[in-house]
């Protein structure tokens, strides 16, 4: 599905430079359960955001379904990440004015859906997540487990085939996170491919390939059996 | 103590949002200056003749007049003959007096200047203590060969103001002394006095000749001003229930059926209100107007206003980025009084910054604004402690209406809540911040669309097809003076030799005159009627080709036919022919113009109508076309029109003058283009265009102002929620288009309460036309208006829409 080759990620702000990524080579394969785990500061955020072409590396190749997309530029990206990538972030990050359902919506806006294909869309994916209920309601009326899961709902309303979650369940307490991470292994039974940070060990074991990173290298790569 | 540290802190945030804080003081500095600009200007047109000692007591006599057949005439002017009977039969009149104005021609060195003299009673200054800066007036201000003189003219006549007892020549050869000089009169009083000489019977002589009367013994003369001085203890409205039985009593009949009570109205008009409430007619000077007034006013108001929603929008707005150090303070122990006092503070020391500045735009800006209004407005008026006093009042009010609303907003905020989830609170406020921009832009468009009205309606009666040509006209007055009535036909005929002037025309008036006699006729066709009033003009017979006029049936006045020529108001009247115009034709009752030729209507004499001519417009659109009656009499010739063919303008107006002066070198020459008198008639609409032009300008810098303001917050605000758009896909496109509807938004809403509103308005003022343009073309305006405006906000919003656009959506998220 994709593969990162000699990827290097450099950030300068006046005078000092922090080199984030540092010669990272990764492949991931369609349908892949991916867990991206390391201290804080280690680069998985970047690596995440390189991934999901919210941000470009300095050097290096990024083979996108066997297209480098590393040179392109933001529009470029756009159009890919639309079409493939869904996003789930740590804190959520719903539109506080929307609605549940318009959160879910939003994802859809973009992509020249009919709006009566849309609401459909956006009521069979709220089924599926079990917030259809809330379908009215406003964030700040929500749990955060409920929140998070209007985020997944909202990763996944455009069919996109890979979602990338940073830290889901960060937020999220024990039994909230366990929900959510149910629900990230029935997507990826159905096929989506999962890349995730977390710094849970037992979230991580829901993946089959962890991956650590130390100042911004891959230290190692573990496969569950 | 405390209001140390608070003043501290507020002057140290200002400087910390440097932006917020300059459009918010701009915005209230250029709505402080437009309010205090017009400040001034109402409290002048307020403050007419008030500065006259003892003007309370002083009254003017006003005449309203009932001619049967046509409107009622309010005049400021009355019957001269009136004045020794007022002072006789009311006890409560101390003094009356009388003014008249005429023109005379005076000797400067070898030329003569048209002034405009007064002629007074001996006891005006009695009643007008002016002050004098040279001079004494003594009791009696009675020897006709008496002059005074304002400094203004001692200057222009002997170029110092030292001048009592030189003399001045008018053209009719005699000098007049100078008994003193008078200070020049602040231009808010009614009437002016640049030559005065005493009222007498040697200046206004009774004709030899004829044997009529002196014009001021003629009741039927109403061109005489009467004032008089009352008891401080008398009422006037007593005065004013008299005034009926005195006119029955003293008056002379208008005729046989009517007594003079049934005619004519008298009324005392108190000296304070002549500028603004006295008779529109007969005037010294154009009446103010209490519309203008208002209007100003409530631009003022508006102007001020959209200033303070400007102050409380963005101060709130700004509020929710001031959440987290409210909740700080908070918790430090900040009591909510003592976070309400803080926001207070800053609020009044930008209002009283803004103050400062908007002091300095008006002083620079006085000048020029003076210009505008055409008055010349002094600062001195702001420099009075009470002025002073009321502004200072007007911008602390100003800073506790709009800081308020964020001081309130701001404490009431929970700190708990904000500390916790780092959110504001003011979202509910979004909807307020919103009615805010609405009425700001409502007020914006109606009056792009008051200003488009007035201006294109001015370009319509500027432009409009009069019926007759006004290019190349050229308009010599004083044809009446006594030195040169009998010699008119010999300067007609000496200037037509010309090369450059192509057609001469003598007449009575010409288009732009106001005064216009009227005549009444109770026989037409050999019919008795109600007496029909026409407007009467003398013309010759080189009037329609000059003016290039055509014929619409019958034919043009002779001048080979006696019977052409009429002899009016003489001994030996005669019958004569007449030409009418088309509006006379259907006012007579005649069906058709063919129908009225050789038909007769009988004043005193008979009138045949030979040829009728369409109907011209001599007046402005405010006014209909009035019936009118053209005949031929030499007596009644006051002005002479010039066609000039073409070449060198400024050549021809010289050869024209040294005609003019070897022929009457005693009188002054006053050329005049026909088609600029005609446009100084519209002086004060362009003027008062001027101004919506500018307070327009101002609405909308001052509400423009508001907008970047608030859009820049906005933006701000709504980074995080820009950022998931742009992650779940939106470009840069959709996020711009996004944001710049917000604020269209409101621009629409405000668009469709502008319009109804602005429609309404406009075509109620233009209303006042007669001739207008058509009512439907605001429709339109109403269009272009809220164009204009959407595209101010878009211009105002999308600088900053697209900047937020394009930051990298990871930023907005990561520090959530
Ligand atoms: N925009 C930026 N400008 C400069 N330095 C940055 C920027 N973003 C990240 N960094 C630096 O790059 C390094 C990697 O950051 P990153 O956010 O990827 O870490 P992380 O592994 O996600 O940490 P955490 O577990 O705390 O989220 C850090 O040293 C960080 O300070
Ligand atoms: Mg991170």
């Amino acid at each position: 599905m994709l593969k990162l080759q000699d990827l290097t990620k450099a950030y300068r702000t006046d005078e000092v430079e922090t080199v984030a990524l540092n010669n990272v080579n990764i492949e991931i394969e369609h349908g892949e359960f991916v867990a991206i785990m390391g201290p804080s500061g280690c680069g998985k955020s970047t690596l995440l955001n390189i991934i999901g072409m919210l941000d470009t590396p300095t050097s290096g190749h990024y083979f996108f379904q066997d297209e480098d997309v590393a040179g392109y530029s933001e529009a470029q990206l756009g159009v890919i990440r639309k079409q493939h990538i869904g996003f789930i972030f740590q804190s959520f990050n719903l539109i506080d004015e929307l609605s549940v359902a318009e959160n879910i919506e939003l994802a859809l806006l973009y992509h020249d859906i009919p709006a009566s294909e849309r609401k459909e869309r956006v009521a069979a994916v709220m089924d599926k997540v079990g917030i259809a209920h809330r379908a009215k309601h406003m964030p700040s009326q929500l749990s955060g487990g409920q929140q998070q899961r209007v985020a997944v709902a909202r990763a996944v309303v455009g069919n996109q085939s890979m979602i990338l979650a940073d830290e889901p369940t960060g937020n999220l307490d024990t039994a909230h996170g366990q929900e959510v991470m149910e629900m990230l292994q029935q997507l990826n039974e159905e096929g989506t491919t999962i890349v995730m940070v977390t710094h849970s060990p037992s979230h991580a074991d829901y993946a089959r390939r962890t991956i650590n990173l130390l100042d911004g290298h891959v230290v190692t790569e573990s496969m569950r059996a | 103590m405390k209001l140390a540290n608070y003043m501290i802190s507020a002057s140290r945030n200002l400087y910390k949002h440097k932006l917020f804080s300059a459009i918010n003081i701009l915005g209230l500095a250029i709505g402080f200056a437009t309010c205090i600009l017009i400040m001034l200007f109402i409290k002048d047109e307020l403050s007419f003749d008030s500065w006259i000692p003892d003007s309370e007591n002083i009254y003017r006599v006003e005449l309203t007049s009932f001619p049967p057949g046509t409107r009622t005439f309010e005049l400021a002017a009355t019957m001269g003959p009136f004045k020794p009977f007022i002072e006789q039969d009311f006890s409560e009149v101390e003094l009356a007096s009388r003014l008249r104005y005429e023109k005379r021609n005076v000797r400067l060195g070898d030329d003569y200047i048209a002034e405009q003299i007064a002629f007074v009673d001996s006891n005006f200054f009695q009643i007008f203590d002016l002050p004098l800066a040279q001079g004494i007036v003594d009791q009696s201000f009675d020897d006709p060969a008496e002059v005074i003189l304002s400094e203004k003219m001692a200057i222009k006549y002997f170029g110092e103001i030292n001048v009592v007892g030189d003399s001045l020549t008018l053209s009719n050869g005699r000098d007049y002394r100078v008994s003193a000089v008078l200070k020049d009169l602040p231009h808010t009083t009614h009437f002016d006095l640049n030559l005065v000489i005493p009222l007498s019977y040697s200046e206004f002589p009774k004709d030899e000749e004829s044997g009529d009367q002196s014009i001021l013994d003629d009741w039927f003369n109403i061109g005489t001003y009467i004032y008089v001085k009352v008891d401080r203890s008398a009422n006037p409205v007593n005065l004013v229930s008299q005034f009926p039985a005195f006119l029955d009593r003293r008056a002379p009949r208008p005729n046989d059926r009517v007594i003079p009570s049934e005619r004519w109205q008298l009324n005392l008009m108190p000296l304070e209100d002549i500028h603004l409430k006295g008779a529109p007619e007969a005037r010294i000077k154009p009446k103010g107007s209490m519309t203008t007034i208002m209007s100003f006013a409530l631009i003022a108001l508006m102007i001020l206003i959209i200033a303070c929603f400007n102050f409380m929008n963005l101060s709130t707005a700004r509020a929710s980025l001031r959440a987290k150090e409210v909740a700080l303070r908070k918790v430090l122990g900040a009591a909510r009084k003592d976070i309400i006092v803080q926001f207070l503070t800053e609020a009044a020391l930008m209002a009283f910054t803004a103050f400062l500045i908007a002091l300095v735009i008006v002083e620079v800006s006085l000048p020029y604004y003076s210009i505008l209004i055409n008055k010349i407005l002094g600062i001195g008026v702001l420099h009075s402690p009470v002025m002073m006093g009321l502004l200072v009042i007007l911008t602390f009010f100003v800073a506790l209406g709009a800081g308020a609303h964020p001081a309130f907003i701001m404490s009431s905020f929970h700190p708990s809540r904000i500390l916790t989830t780092g959110k504001s609170e003011s979202v509910g406020s979004i909807k307020f911040r919103t009615a805010l921009v609405i009425i700001q832009f409502t007020i914006c468009i109606s009056l792009i669309v008051t200003t488009l009205v007035v201006y294109t309606q001015l370009e319509y009666s500027l432009d409009r097809d009069a019926g007759y040509n006004k290019e190349n006209l050229i308009v010599l007055d004083s044809i009446n003076d006594p030195l040169v009535i009998g010699q008119s036909q010999v300067l007609k005929n000496r200037l037509l030799a010309l090369p450059n002037v192509s057609q001469a025309t003598l007449t009575s008036s010409v288009p732009a005159d106001r005064l216009v006699p009227i005549l009444g006729f109770g026989n037409v066709g050999g019919q008795s009627v109600d007496p029909i009033l026409l407007r009467v003009q003398s013309i010759d017979h080189d009037y329609l080709s000059t003016y290039g006029i055509n014929m619409v049936a019958g034919r043009n006045l002779s001048r080979n036919r006696g019977d052409d020529v009429a002899v009016y108001y003489d001994e030996d009247m005669k019958d004569s022919n007449i030409l009418i115009n088309q509006s006379a034709v259907s006012k007579l009752g005649f069906k058709s113009p063919q129908d009225a030729i050789g038909k007769r209507i009988i004043d005193e004499v008979a009138f045949t109508i030979v040829g009728v001519i369409p109907d011209i417009h001599l007046q402005t659109t405010r006014e209909e076309i009035n019936p009118t009656f053209y005949y031929i009499d030499q007596k009644f010739y006051n002005k002479l029109t010039l066609k000039i063919s073409s070449g060198n303008m400024e050549r021809t107006i010289a050869d024209i003058k040294e005609i003019w002066i070897d022929l009457f070198p005693q009188v002054s020459f006053n050329p005049q283009f026909l088609d600029e008198k005609i446009a100084a008639q519209y002086k004060s609409d362009q003027d008062q265009g001027q101004l919506f032009l500018l307070f327009a300008g101002l609405a909308v810098i001052i509400s423009s102002l508001g907008l970047y303001g608030l859009a820049s917050f906005t933006a701000d605000r709504r980074i995080k929620e820009i950022g998931i758009r742009k992650v779940m896909g939106a470009t840069v496109f959709d996020v711009v288009k996004l944001l710049v509807w917000q604020f269209s938004k409101p621009v629409m809403i405000a668009n469709l309460i502008a319009w109804p509103l602005s429609f309404y308005i406009m075509s109620r003022w233009l209303e006042n036309f007669s001739y207008r343009i058509d009512k439907l073309t605001i429709i339109g305006f109403c269009f272009a208006a809220g164009g204009v405006a959407l595209l101010i906000a878009w211009v105002t919003v999308a600088g900053n829409s697209i900047r937020v656009a394009k930051s990298n959506p990871i930023k907005a998220l990561r520090y959530e």
